[in-house]
């Protein structure tokens, strides 16, 4: 039997109403800001990976991410991994050697920032790092011939780049370490940003990246004094890259003195800035991570004009708990530890 | 005038529209309760409700090395390992939403996700 046409108008209002629904349902969804949430965790350049990401195809481009990571280290950063553009910069030390055109920018940049930093932060201490070795089982404490065995083939300004070469002092190496992990999260910044991604959490080893979204993330910064979950404050950022130096990561206890791994390339030795820990704020990771291990090695006072070169924020720990942060980041930082105290904003105008 | 909807059709249409709204909430509203992800070589392998668990129990990873997992009400930790530094085990009990502890050496991680029900912690930690 055919509908009336009172059956007919009540099917086609039903109708209408489940679209309207469902357009709500979409509606609300995206007011929101909601869309899928995909986390992912891996292991790359020696280091734990997180990501969250939202926005359509976020599996593959986390997949993507940890591949491209897992690259990074392989063909260029590593100095432990044959092959690399690294490893192979460092055995042919002494002569020029060629390197792919990402592994010369980012070497390049980093030079830059050794060299604004006056050598607080310099990648030749390569030789250094694996004397020491600290934060893997051979780790132990060097003698002093030893260390200024090494010292004299320090210097970032004996590194020569030209012609997409790269040449090294003889018993030169170079250590990329203090900049990898913001490497990485530049990269993945690249791959979100070509994939559409909405918004995303990116952390390698604690440096992190804020990529899009609309909200305010909370970082939390890693308590020095305790365990490895514990923080004692708070920021509140978007869009932005954030790393960390400090001196509980990596840790040879040698007759119950400690020594971090964090080397000063003036003295061959852990660096002794009296600072606990250094967070930095900015734009780049590459710029984030360097500067974090520039800024541990010069101290407080000194980071200040490194950081307003370079447009960065920071927050610095002293060995006795104060807290000090740089005017930009005033109304985004809360210290959460009643530990620790704030000793004040630096005005850098 | 002819009236376009009775009293049931507009009652319909609300209560459809409620549906339609109700079928997107869990994603706008995420997961209430704690859970804890065990990656394994990058991949998840255990999945695990941690507002569910009613008694503590043991998981073992096999590496290598191996390790051991303990799984309590509301928190997860590694209880043993055959890894050199121990770090994993020395992370503690992992207990909020973006704790976070690995065994590098055996590719294995494990994560807190959901909501924490308390909105001043952090989303990540800088370390």
């Amino acid at each position: 039997m055919a509908p009336t046409g009172n059956l007919k108008n009540k099917a086609g209002i039903a109708a209408a109403c489940a679209a309207a629904a469902f357009l709500v349902g979409i509606i609300i969804y995206d007011t929101a800001g909601h869309t899928p949430e995909i986390s992912k965790s891996g292991i790359a350049m020696g280091t734990v990976i997180t990501e969250k990401l939202h926005g359509k195809n976020a599996q593959e481009t986390a997949e993507e991410i940890l591949e491209r990571i897992n690259e990074i280290e392989s063909a260029s950063l590593s100095r432990r991994i044959k092959g690399s553009d690294i490893y192979n910069v460092n055995a042919h030390a002494g002569k020029a050697e060629s390197v792919g055109k990402n592994t010369l920018d980012w070497v390049k940049r980093t030079l830059e920032i050794c060299k604004s930093s006056a050598g607080a932060l310099d990648i030749t201490v390569g030789r250094l790092t694996a004397l020491w070795n600290i934060g893997d089982d051979s780790a132990r404490l060097p003698s002093q011939p030893e260390i200024d065995g090494l010292l004299g083939a320090v210097g970032y300004g004996k590194v020569l780049i030209s012609n997409g070469l790269i040449k090294l002092a003889e018993g030169q190496s170079l250590d990329m370490g203090a900049v990898g992990k913001g490497i990485a999260c530049d990269e993945a910044s690249q791959i979100l940003d070509k994939n559409g991604i909405d918004s995303a959490i990116i952390s390698v080893g604690g440096s992190i990246l804020l990529f899009g979204g609309k909200d305010k993330i909370k970082v939390g910064i890693r308590n020095p004094a305790g365990a490895a979950n514990d923080y004692m404050g708070v920021l509140n950022l978007k869009n932005c890259c954030i790393s960390t130096s400090g001196d509980y990561e990596k840790v040879l206890e040698v007759n119950g003195k400690k020594y971090h791994h964090i080397l000063d390339a003036k003295t061959g030795y852990p660096a002794d800035s009296g600072l606990t820990s250094v967070t930095i704020v900015c734009k780049s990771g590459l710029l984030s991570d360097a500067l974090s291990t520039a800024c541990f090695v010069l101290g407080y006072k000194k980071s200040l004009p490194l950081l307003k070169e370079y447009d960065a924020e920071a927050v610095f720990i002293t060995h006795n708990k104060s807290v000090y942060i740089t005017q930009g980041l005033a109304g985004s930082f809360e210290i959460t530890n009643t530990a620790y105290s704030a000793a004040g904003a630096e005005n850098e105008s | 005038m002819k009236q376009l909807f009775k009293k049931a059709d507009i009652f319909l249409i609300l209560f459809l529209c409620l549906a339609g709204a109700a079928l997107f909430l869990p994603g706008i509203l995420g997961n209430e309760n704690l859970e804890a992800l065990i990656y394994e070589g990058g991949n998840i392998t255990h999945r695990i409700d941690l507002s569910e668990v009613e008694k503590s129990y043991v998981i073992i990873l096999d590496g290598p090395p191996a390790s051991t997992v303990k799984v309590e009400q509301n928190a997860i930790s590694y209880l043993s390992s055959e890894c050199p530094d121990k770090l994993c085990v020395k992370a503690g009990k992992l207990t909020h939403r973006g704790d976070t502890a690995a065994c590098l050496p055996a590719k294995t991680v494990m994560v807190i996700e959901g909501k924490s029900g308390n909105d001043t912690l952090p989303d990540i930690i800088t370390y």
